[in-house]
């Protein structure tokens, strides 16, 4: 049985060892028994149960795809569901890029537009249909299709980038799905990472609406119990397609306080914790916890208002202010859960530009350059927008304190504007030369920087398919001609070149600060065996055992 | 006693009408918008454009008001699309969820804070009224998020004595009543800490009333003279009482949210800061309602066992 | 029937002469109340000594602050208990301050009971008449039946003349009036039979209307119950129609002491002149304000005589030694030589 249990039943004992405390609050010592229903007989045989604190507020949705951005698509998304590709997130050496799944194998025509997708045989749904070609173009449907009896808005919306290149799609036969796309495009695999293919006898049955407690996928876990906004519970598929993984159950918790995380690890309610408060490290270790950090293409990148003055057409002030950013010293502050950023991936990505520095922390040459661009000491105030929550954000007010203490040091002042998440995505959706958010000079970024091709998109392209703006005005032809080249080569090695080419331009002109990369903190109990933690914001449970000690 | 609940019911109308009014407004008056949660950062105007038609928000103010009013007033609160679940769903669970932990927090605190209020009140000046004083005011200067994570810290991650929180019954009432110990015990020190405040206020004065002597100069043991004085005292302890009840139905989004425990609190945080319209407008009706419940049945008890208020209320 | 009261002064050199008849109700020696405050102890009540009978009536006149209440209520035992007490309490022949405090408090209501300024405020108010008549009744009569104690209560009611009294039992102290709910707080303070009441301004709140019924209400009743009554009032029309002996009150002590007749006709103290006198012409009110000064502060007494620096008599000695005792004779006695001694030349003066 899982450790959850274990330390159930040694806090049980502590109590019944008779502290006083419990007596004197009232609490039924004999009533408290396991929260967990499996059965504690056949334990040795098992992988154990294991129990999560997400940092999520809420249970992401199982719908197609999920919220609760990638940590949704990290517990829930790639638990039920399984995509036509799938990182290889099982190893920790190299990004993880797509790999076969519900798709056995793919051709891509030489224009690169059209991609046929030969589909995996025997594969079915946790509720015994078969998986099929019209079970592909059913969910394409449901999220590309409008005049489709179960196209969902909502899902359509939320999944919009990952078809946004999917121009006409067919089932070839009943084990091929031809997809053709709008313009040359080498990335779709990458795309259909994120399109999980849910059960359509399932949604004919009970209708889109209603589909999230009837969630239904051919993924490794089968949803077993979904309480919004308490708990999921995720029971292992015995035949998913590779093989069953080892863990008979994940139980999910939604918890955005670092401390309650904390707190449920310690007391053994969870064996997996996200992101628990960086002075809390030393404690754990010490206590026999797992510390997991790793790099991952997650960084802290605030954008430059490029819009209008200051920062419009003056690279030299944006220099000025990288290289007075300290970021060694910023690390400190976190307890060196995140490090310095150089360029806007980390040193080791494929698109990492290999002949530029970056920016390092150099005061002196911050100065002149801030002289240089026009602007004296004490001249100039900034005004930056960031975000005080929302999960994968680091530890905002700590830095922003130290980000306004830097720039105060070459003589820029900075005032902050804290905001809610919400806020700081409409802002990206309005675009900074929208009346209401036009007295923005910089605001706060988090990209999940390089974890797929097709992100950089929102940030770097300035002629964006569907014709929106960039949110901050960065246009620069460079950028737009090798993020435009990119996707039109076969070769990825060509991709990334081009990409390399598009990062060197982004750092030469300074078109953001590059601040910050996570370290991706997360603690385990001792008794969780076998994971991998890859380069990626999603991860592989199919190896991992959580073992009774 | 009829007709005073039906005409209290009836004045709880325009608050009902003017909470939501405010509510839409304010909502509709701070940035970021509901779609942000709804659509990719990438999203184009067009598919942005769609969801805001679907969700309603391309109707002017005054006409989405309208219709969600007119629903309201059918029983149908709405569907949330960001929870992608009907608004009286949620609020089931949360009121639920809440419910079990006010009353629990209530009982527990007024309880406590009736007695050492009585503690405090009857010995006045010493060691116990001192005592009493120091940890009321601690209670109220302590704030309650900062009580929880303590207790969580210590009791929960250290000492492992309790659950860190989670509200699912269905894993036994023995889990469930140990889930409660922590966030009662932060929930319920303010009310603790006020009640035996305004408790120990009531009974110092109680006891400086011109009966108190009446009642001694008849003979009555010190006894008799206490449960006189606790007696007159209870009014103005049950009016803080209804307040403090109110507020712990309206739930504490910290506390909830320290604990895991998605009540009201944590429901209306939530859609606050995901700009729920339909569920905050809910939250708010139901919380609002609550409070006007509530003051009614305290006016009504207080009526019952205080008859100077009686006069004044029929 | 005896009617008699006694009273010594705090020297202690008259002694009670009714040693014959009867014990006297109530015998109250050298009392002196002390509280204890923050900024030291006040002496409310400094060395008083009297004597009632039952069925006498002794009337305590003064202004407030003169120590009146303070003594009521040492006498009865409902002083704060850090209060100091000296002296001695004899009830009935019982000396009360060596009793335990459970002695004490069942002396209360059965053997002494108290009536109190405001009719409004004495009354629990969240109790009908008859919980608070019945509990009353029950504390003396142990072992009584409910219906007994109600039976009794309705009887008390009548007793103090409350019309239609089996209604009125079942009313809240708010909705009676004001002289009615004095009557109730009569009818409870009789309760238990006892043998002294004591009365603290038992009209002054209420309607000037109904003052003269009450006070012929209260000597009938007290008759009824053959009891004691000390009244304290700053009413001289309470006075002259209640009293048998009169004894008025200035900084803690008696300043003057005689039966009614003597006192209020021929007062004998500059301050007893100076009470008459603003009783006279506050006309209605009768309210006494018209002495020039505040009474002395309790906390610091000045030395020599409390009323030195507001009398128009006052002389050297005054500021700095007791006043002699002056007895004026039949009992009647004042704490100042000066007053009876001026009389001629003031009453020419108040001629011309």
């Amino acid at each position: 049985m899982a450790l959850p249990f274990d330390r159930r039943i040694d806090r049980r004992a502590l109590l019944a060892g008779g502290l006083a405390t419990a007596a004197v609050a009232g609490v039924g010592l004999t009533a408290c028994g396991p929260t967990n229903s499996g059965s504690q007989s056949d334990a040795s045989a098992t992988g154990g149960t294991l129990s999560i604190a997400m940092s999520a507020a809420n249970i992401p949705f199982p719908s197609t795809p999920p919220n609760q951005g990638y940590e949704g698509y990290r517990f829930v998304g790639n638990n039920i569901y399984d995509a036509l590709t799938r990182l290889n997130l099982d190893q920790d050496k190299t990004l993880p890029v797509p790999h076969p799944s519900l798709a056995e194998k793919w051709d891509v025509s030489e224009d690169l537009k059209t991609w046929t997708f030969t589909l995996r045989k025997g594969v079915t749904f946790h509720d015994g249909t078969a998986f099929n070609a019209d079970a592909v173009i059913f969910q394409l449907d449901r999220l590309k299709n409008e005049k489709f009896k179960y196209f969902s808005e909502t899902d359509a919306a939320n999944g919009a980038t990952q078809v946004r290149y999917i121009d006409k799609y067919e089932a070839v036969d009943d084990s091929t799905v031809k997809i053709t796309c709008t313009q040359p495009y080498a990335w779709l695999h990458w795309d259909l990472l994120h399109v999980y293919m849910p059960s359509p006898a399932v949604i004919k049955k009970v209708g889109n609406d209603k589909y999230n407690a009837h969630a239904t996928g051919t993924g490794p876990f089968k949803m077993t119990k979904y309480v919004d906004g308490e708990t999921m519970e995720l029971t292992r598929y015995d035949k998913w397609w590779p093989g069953p993984v080892k863990l008979d159950k994940i139980v999910l918790y939604p918890q955005p306080e670092a401390a309650s995380r904390l707190s449920m690890l310690q007391s053994g309610q969870v064996n997996w914790a996200e992101v628990p408060t960086p002075d809390s490290i030393d404690q754990l270790k010490a206590d026999g916890d797992q510390i997991f950090m790793h790099k991952y293409p997650h960084g802290i990148m605030p954008r430059f208002n490029l819009f209008r003055k200051p920062f419009k057409g003056n690279t030299k002030l944006r220099q000025a202010l990288n290289y007075a950013l300290d970021r060694d010293g910023c690390a400190a502050l976190i307890n060196n859960v995140g490090y310095g950023a150089k360029q806007y991936v980390y040193e080791g990505h494929p698109d990492y530009a290999p002949n530029n520095p970056g920016y390092s922390y150099d005061v002196a040459k911050a100065k002149q350059l801030l002289s240089e661009s026009g602007y004296q000491p004490g001249e100039l105030t900034i005004t930056m927008g960031y975000t005080t929550g929302g999960s994968g954000n680091m530890f905002p007010d700590v830095m922003m304190q130290k980000l306004q203490a830097d720039f105060k040091a070459i003589g820029v002042a900075t005032k902050l504007v804290p905001m809610e998440w919400t806020v700081l995505i409409s802002i990206g959706l309005d675009g900074l030369n929208s009346d209401k958010w036009k007295n923005l000079d910089i605001l706060w970024a988090s990209p999940a920087a390089g974890m797929t091709p097709t992100g950089y998109n929102s940030t770097f392209m300035s002629k964006r398919p569907g014709g929106q703006a960039n949110a901050t005005g960065l246009d620069d032809p460079v950028i737009d001609k090798n993020l435009t080249l990119a996707p039109q080569q076969k070769e990825e090695k060509d991709q990334h070149a081009y990409l390399q080419k598009m990062m060197d331009q982004a750092v030469s002109q300074a078109y953001f600060l590059f601040w910050m990369h996570d370290l991706n903190l997360r603690v385990m109990s001792a008794d969780v065996k076998n994971f991998v933690e890859p380069q990626s914001w999603w991860v592989d449970f199919s190896k991992i055992t959580v073992s009774g000690s | 006693m009829l007709r005073l609940i039906i005409r209290r019911i009836l004045m709880a109308v325009p608050i009902l009408i003017g909470v939501s009014i405010i509510v839409f407004l304010l909502m509709s008056v701070v940035p970021g918008d509901p779609e942000a949660g709804l659509v990719p950062d990438d999203a184009t105007p067009a598919e942005r454009q769609a969801i805001r038609h679907q969700l309603g928000l391309d109707q002017p103010l005054p006409i989405r008001y309208f219709h969600w009013a007119v629903s309201a007033l059918h029983g149908d609160l709405g569907y949330s699309t960001l929870r992608r679940r009907e608004v009286s769903d949620l609020l089931q669970q949360a009121w639920g969820n809440t419910f079990v932990l006010a009353a629990v927090s209530a009982i527990f605190g007024i309880a406590l804070g009736l007695l050492l209020g009585y503690l405090a009140g009857t010995r006045r000046g010493k060691v116990v009224d001192r005592v009493v004083s120091i940890f009321s005011l601690g209670g109220l200067s302590i704030p309650s998020f900062f009580l929880a994570i303590l207790l969580l810290g210590v009791l929960s991650g250290q000492l492992r004595l309790f659950p860190s929180g989670g509200a699912t019954f269905d894993e036994g009432w023995g889990v469930a009543i140990q889930s409660l110990v922590l966030p009662v015990l932060s929930g319920a020190m303010i009310t603790m800490a006020i009640t035996a405040r305004v408790t120990r206020a009531a009974i110092v004065d109680v006891f400086s009333a011109d009966f108190v002597e009446t009642l001694r100069a008849k003979g009555l043991t010190e006894f008799g003279v206490r449960m006189h004085v606790l007696r007159n005292a209870i009014s103005p302890v049950l009016t803080t009482s209804g307040v403090q009840i109110g507020a712990l139905l309206g739930g504490s989004v910290l506390v909830e949210t320290i604990f895991r425990w998605p009540g009201m609190g944590l429901l209306l945080y939530t859609a606050i800061s995901t700009r729920d319209l339909e569920v905050v407008q809910g939250t708010t009706l139901v919380i609002a309602l609550t409070f006007v419940v509530i003051n009614l049945v305290v006016d009504l008890v207080q009526a019952a066992i205080d008859p100077r208020v009686r006069g004044a209320v029929s | 029937m005896t009617i008699r009261t006694q009273t010594a002064p705090a020297l202690g050199s008259v002694a009670a002469d009714g040693a014959a008849g009867p014990a006297p109700a109530l015998h109250v020696t050298d009392l002196i109340t002390e509280f204890r405050t923050r900024t030291g102890p006040t002496r409310a009540v400094d060395g008083v000594s009297f004597t009632v009978n039952r069925g006498g009536v002794l009337l305590v006149i003064g202004e407030s602050g003169s120590g009146k209440s303070a003594m009521l209520r040492s006498i009865i035992g409902i002083n704060p208990p850090t209060t100091l007490i000296e002296g001695t309490i004899e009830l009935n022949g019982r000396d009360v301050l060596g009793m335990s405090p459970r002695e004490r408090r069942k002396t209360r209501g059965r053997d002494i009971s108290m009536v109190f300024q405001d009719p409004l405020t004495a009354l629990d108010p969240v109790y009908t008449v008859e919980k608070q008549l019945v509990e009353t009744v029950r504390k003396h009569h142990p072992g009584i039946s409910r219906g007994d104690a109600r039976a009794r209560a309705l009887e008390l009611l009548e007793l103090v003349q409350i019309p239609s009294p089996a209604a009125r039992l079942r009313a809240y102290p708010n909705e009676l009036s004001g002289g009615m709910r004095q009557r109730v707080v009569i009818a409870m303070a009789i309760a238990g039979k006892p043998q002294v009441i004591l009365a603290d301004e038992p009209t002054t709140a209420l309607d000037v209307t109904v003052q003269a019924r009450m006070i012929r209400l209260f000597r009938q009743v007290q008759l009824d119950v053959d009891a004691g009554l000390v009244v304290v009032t700053h009413d001289l029309g309470v006075a002259a129609e209640l009293a048998d002996e009169v004894a008025v009150m200035y900084g803690g002590r008696f300043v003057e002491y005689g039966s009614a007749e003597q006192v209020l006709t021929r007062p004998a103290h500059p301050y007893t002149e100076g009470l008459i006198e603003a009783n006279v012409r506050a006309g209605q009110d009768r309210r006494p304000r018209a002495i020039p000064g505040a009474p002395p502060s309790l906390r610091r007494l000045p030395p020599g005589c409390a009323l030195a620096p507001r009398c128009s008599y006052a002389i050297e000695s005054c500021w700095t030694q007791d006043p002699p005792i002056k007895d004026v004779g039949d009992g009647h006695w004042s704490r100042c030589e000066l007053a009876v001694d001026a009389r001629p030349a003031r009453a020419v003066s108040r001629a011309s």
